[in-house]
């Protein structure tokens, strides 16, 4: 019974007293301490982060620092493996196979206009003189000085050169003369006739009379033969055979399979 | 562990904040320059390798043409002219065939300044060198002449060319021929 109300009084007691009474902080310190602790952590965490990375990217940085080494000396062994003799020598190889493949796809034959002229010249008509003049490596212009007995040679010359030949291109018939002009015969007596002179002209394309050595005329003649050349010397075997001369001596002997040297360049090439 | 005042995780925070900013930063920046640096190296040894490979392949095959293959290359283009041999071959394929030469001299150097001219060295990159000749017998013995100009081992190309009637039934030729030299002359190619 006292017990109580001793109790009672105290609790009443307290209710009243003028004294503040203080509020509890308990919340509040283990609160503040807590988000201390946090950001103690966090502080923490990104200073050893910013340490760990800062050593990481340094020893990173002279990883790939010794890679780039490495790779500048793996291309310095490169490039100086390079051989820059080797390299002159196949430029010189290949410019001179250039060189050698562009001339040959340029060389014309002459003897082969010779030839197609032979064969388009009608017979009655002779050549009194000829003149080619190569332009360039295009072209060939032919300039050919006929003389004929009568003027309907001259037109059917001009028809022959002009619709039979596949060489001949932009064929002009010009210079038409009725001349008096002296002609030795077989017996060598000079007699004056009546002739015709004409000029034909006319161009033959480089790439239409190509020089084909398989095709080539051989002229199996020669005998003191001993081609030198700037560079090298060739023994007479290699390029002009010995003579062989018919009972005819007009008639040379022509030798399908004699060794055409053009032919060997040609396949060198 | 014992917890750091404020101020001092502040600090902290803004010590790991430079280093980031100051030196992780940078550094990353570099390493990717010498990464990108690594990577052109790369592919410059690659290419020098490349091309090493392809110029040991080129001289593999020219090693692999024949010693007489690669000297008719270097008469039929030679990288110096001889004109007196020249001269040589031209009188010996004039006595071959029978023909009398009367003239059979070097011009010189043929020298077209024009543009097509120009053109066509550029193309070609060969120095042309001039012959004249005049030579004279029956139309067969001028032609197998010819002939044989065209099989020499060295280009004598007929540049002009006349025909024209002599006495006693013969004819005259008059031509100029040219030949070609590749004025490259560093290296040998034997």
């Amino acid at each position: 019974m006292s017990c109580q109300r001793i109790l009672y009084t105290m609790q009443g007691s307290s209710d009243n007293s003028f004294i503040p009474k203080r509020k509890s902080t308990n919340r509040q310190r283990s609160r503040t301490g807590r988000g201390l602790l946090v950001l103690n952590i966090v502080s923490y965490s990104v200073l050893f982060a910013a340490l760990i990375s800062a050593g990481g990217v340094a020893l990173y940085k002279n990883f790939t620092t010794t890679q780039l080494e490495q790779e500048i000396i793996l291309l310095d062994g490169a490039v100086n493996t390079f051989s820059v003799q080797d390299f002159a020598r196949v430029q010189e190889f290949d410019q001179k196979l250039t060189q050698a493949a562009h001339r040959i796809q340029h060389t014309a034959s002459v003897v082969a206009i010779l030839d197609e002229l032979d064969r388009v010249t009608a017979q009655p008509i002779r050549v009194i003189d000829l003149e080619v003049e190569r332009t360039r490596d295009e072209e060939l212009a032919v300039t050919v000085n006929f003389s004929t007995a009568v003027i309907d040679s001259a037109l059917f010359q001009r028809r022959v050169l002009s619709a039979n030949s596949q060489l001949f291109s932009d064929v002009t018939i010009s210079q038409i003369d009725l001349q008096n002009i002296p002609i030795t015969d077989d017996r060598s007596v000079s007699i004056t006739e009546n002739a015709v002179l004409f000029t034909a002209e006319f161009t033959v394309p480089v790439q239409a009379v190509l020089f084909d050595p398989a095709e080539a005329r051989r002229t199996d003649i020669g005998s003191k033969t001993s081609v030198v050349t700037p560079d090298v010397t060739v023994t007479p075997s290699d390029s002009i055979s010995t003579p062989k001369r018919q009972a005819d001596s007009e008639a040379i002997t022509t030798d399908v399979e004699a060794n055409s040297t053009t032919t060997a360049n040609a396949t060198a090439l | 562990m014992k917890p750091l005042s404020l101020i001092v995780q502040i600090v902290v925070i803004c010590l790991a904040t430079a280093i980031v900013i100051f030196f992780v930063r940078p550094t990353f920046f570099d390493i990717g320059m010498i990464q990108n640096e690594i990577q052109q190296y790369a592919q410059e040894r690659e290419r020098v390798d490349e091309t090493n490979a392809n110029l040991a392949g080129l001289v593999s095959e020219l090693e692999s043409v024949s010693t007489s293959n690669r000297t008719r290359l270097v008469t039929y283009l030679p990288n110096s002219l001889d004109e007196v041999a020249v001269l040589r071959d031209i009188e010996i394929m004039a006595e071959s065939t029978g023909v009398n030469y009367t003239v059979i001299e070097y011009v010189g150097e043929l020298l077209d300044t024009s543009e097509e001219a120009r053109m066509s060295v550029t193309e070609s990159n060969t120095v042309a060198h001039e012959f004249s000749l005049s030579v004279e017998g029956t139309y067969q013995r001028l032609k197998d002449f010819l002939s044989l100009l065209e099989q020499n081992q060295y280009p004598l190309q007929v540049q002009t060319l006349r025909f024209s009637s002599t006495e006693g039934g013969f004819l005259l030729l008059e031509a100029t021929v040219i030949t070609q030299v590749s004025p490259w002359a560093e290296v040998s190619l034997r």
